[in-house]
């Protein structure tokens, strides 16, 4: 079953957004397929400014297929991914590669889980990365980054390793890194997964606040319930397909 | 504890044999152990050759010459088998993780890797016996004091060809035991060991004091020595000297890349180097057939000028000495061709191994809309810096062992030490082909639609 995309796309019951939101990304009758299996069949989603849109479903559901479509990691086969980008609106699906690295490095942030970041650089090295790769002069990168790191209470720790971080603070250095070019739209893959309780509640404080509390948009695939509580929406996926979509 | 010993055949038929999905990165390897195989057996009939030739003066010289070309082939040959079999771990390293999930201990799973990079170098072998095949007439052409070989001179017997070839399967054995004492196979995946590099500067210090003694061994050796003494002395010197160019290649490299790292501005740099540096001994081994090459090409290119000088005195030469001097080129010419083959292998295989080993990382950077140019260059980059080390250091040895000789080629045969830079700047071409020709492996890599997140 398909979910009707006004459905989908239902505005956050705590914000209420204005009808004249924007969406930031739209999914429209996404379908991917690897060989004969089906991995997404007709996904329809909106995301708007400010929401956060909970992920959830059992495994081989199309979870991580569905945020690799909507972060430009892989074209559908059938439908189309639409970004409203700082230069006008782009469907994703007819950009080149290449093109689709600049969207990644411009527009999106993505925290994943600890392997993630590039454990050869330090903690102000990863999150500088993005800003280097968007031609940032590297003292200007690295100032911008103490800055983030500082911001997240990370100060001091600027110089480490990722291994010599613990699990919260290597998913607070991505966050920071997600921030870094001011990504409109930020990608989690169950950021809290390796966390214990106190350190997962804390870290997705601190994801919420730097996303949608800023007007960014959160997209988080997660099996954690509590987690997708904390969330404006959650969908349910089975089989590649929306079953469920609803706000809280 | 399950042990290789009680595993029954079928099951570890099903474990070790080729998937048709990785037949690509099976292929490369396979490659590399078949150049090994033709190479080595083409050389050990010409050792043989020059081993078993006439020598009427009792000095043995021949005999030296077989010693030093079986020499130029030990380190290279080991030094392929450990990218080889790397590369097979790294390419099947889900397979071997999911074998320790399932409860096997991990010297049970090494065992199969072994087995596995035995089979894999058996292929190799088999194959190399099927390029060799077609070599015995044309090296019969080759003559030695003067008297071409004909086919008996350079024909192996059936039991000397079933020893090469297990020697090789063995050399892939021992290098891929050797080289999967880095790996960590954990149920969770295969990854590197991550101990600090150790880089003292006493590497410098024991590389300078060996350097110091066979330069004074090369200096010292005389026919007084006797042809045993000399022979022993020159595969010693060759051996532990291109032994040490790895214990200080990896020092340097770590240097050169901190300096670097430093004055760096740009992504694909700061990345580079940090990689170069959280293990310099992985980027040297990337190189290290380059610093082979050059090793070998500076000696080569003098003792090629020399011998043209001392030939153009033809009044104070003898006419068995003009006979000697040409079979001299003959091998250096056979060494350097050889050093090259096996770069040329080598750097296609340690190149695939290299994007294996740092997939985590290329996928990491795609994720955050790093370009594939860029992330090309970054590999390029990688790559130059030990490079520029594997190129000039090794060189510069050479040049110190060979000094007499080397003075001498400079002063009344120049052109030979442009050949001599350009030997180099072929290796170093091969190597950038090599970071350029992996690019499929690396899309391929990126293209895997499993991928973790």
């Amino acid at each position: 079953m398909s979910v009707d995309p006004s459905s989908a796309a239902a505005p956050d019951a705590r914000q209420q957004p204005s009808a004249e939101w924007e969406p930031r990304l739209s999914a429209r009758g996404v379908g991917v397929r690897y060989g004969e299996t089906v991995a997404l069949d007709g996904v329809d989603l909106v995301v708007r400014d400010g929401e956060s849109v909970a992920v959830m479903g059992p495994s081989g559901s199309g979870k991580s297929t569905l945020l690799h479509a909507l972060a430009g990691i892989i074209s559908p086969d059938e439908g189309t991914v639409t970004l409203r980008t700082r230069g006008g609106v782009r469907e994703l699906g007819g950009l080149s590669d290449a093109a689709r690295s600049g969207v990644r490095l411009r527009e999106y942030g993505f925290v994943f889980q600890q392997g993630m970041l590039i454990p050869e650089l330090t903690a102000v090295e990863n999150v500088a990365i993005p800003l280097l790769l968007t031609g940032t002069g590297k003292s200007a990168a690295m100032e911008r980054a103490t800055l983030l790191l500082g911001e997240l209470g990370l100060a001091g720790l600027e110089g480490r390793r990722i291994g010599q971080l613990s699990g919260g603070q290597a998913q607070r250095v991505a966050i920071a890194r997600a921030r870094a070019t001011d990504a409109r739209v930020v990608f989690a893959d169950e950021p809290t997964g390796s966390l214990d309780s106190r350190t997962a509640s804390e870290v997705l404080n601190v994801l919420l606040a730097e996303t949608t509390a800023q007007g960014r948009a959160l997209v988080m695939v997660t099996h954690d319930e509590a987690v997708a509580s904390r969330c404006s929406r959650i969908i349910r996926l089975k089989d590649g397909r929306i079953v469920e979509s609803g706000t809280r | 504890m399950r042990t290789l010993a009680n595993l029954r055949l079928p099951a570890l038929w099903l474990l070790v044999r080729p998937a048709r999905a990785d037949l690509s990165s099976t292929a490369l390897p396979v490659l590399a152990f078949a150049v090994i195989s033709a190479v080595a057996l083409s050389v050990v009939a010409l050792a043989r050759a020059y081993w078993n030739a006439p020598d009427p003066e009792g000095f043995g010289q021949y005999r030296i010459l077989a010693a030093g070309m079986l020499a130029v082939l030990v380190v290279p040959v080991g030094t392929l088998g450990g990218a080889a079999a790397r590369l097979s771990t790294r390419r099947r390293e889900d397979r071997l993780a999911t074998l320790r999930l399932l409860g096997a201990s991990s010297s049970w799973v090494r065992g199969v890797a072994l087995v596995e990079a035995g089979l894999v170098a058996a292929g190799g072998a088999l194959v190399g016996l099927l390029l060799y095949s077609p070599l015995p007439p044309l090296l019969s052409f080759v003559s030695v004091a003067g008297t071409p070989l004909g086919s008996e001179g350079v024909g192996l017997a059936l039991p000397l060809v079933a020893v090469l070839l297990l020697a090789v399967v063995v050399v892939a054995v021992v290098s891929a035991g050797a080289s999967l004492r880095l790996v960590l196979i954990s149920p969770l995946g295969v990854r590197m060991r991550q101990s600090a590099p150790r880089m003292h500067w006493l590497r410098v210090a024991i590389a300078g004091f060996v350097v110091g003694g066979a330069v004074l061994v090369l200096q010292l050796a005389s026919v007084g020595w006797g042809a045993v003494g000399v022979t022993a002395a020159l595969v010693v010197v060759l051996i532990v000297v291109m032994a040490v160019l790895n214990l200080l290649g990896p020092y340097l490299v770590g240097r050169l890349a901190q300096r670097r790292l430093v004055r760096s501005g740009d992504a694909g740099t700061l990345i580079a180097m940090r990689g170069v540096l959280e293990s310099p001994q992985a980027a040297w081994r990337q190189v290290s057939g380059v610093a082979l090459a050059s090793f070998i090409a500076v000696p080569a290119g003098s003792v090629l000028g020399f011998l043209a000088t001392v030939l153009r005195l033809s009044d104070v030469v003898t006419p068995e000495q003009i006979l000697f001097f040409g079979d001299i080129r003959v091998v250096v010419v056979v060494a350097v061709a050889v050093s090259y083959l096996l770069v040329a292998c080598s750097v296609g295989v340690t190149q695939a191994a290299a994007v294996m080993e740092r997939r985590a990382l290329y996928v990491s950077l795609d994720r955050l809309g790093m370009p594939f140019s860029a992330m090309t260059r970054s590999r390029r980059l990688s790559v130059s810096t030990p490079l520029l080390v594997a190129a000039v250091v090794p060189a510069l040895i050479a040049a110190l062992l060979v000094v007499p000789v080397l003075g001498v080629s400079v002063v009344t045969a120049p052109l030979f030490i442009v050949t001599v830079a350009g030997c180099i700047a072929v290796g170093v071409v091969l190597v950038q082909l090599g970071v350029v020709g992996t690019t499929p492996v690396l899309r391929r890599v990126l293209a895997q639609p499993d991928r973790a997140l």
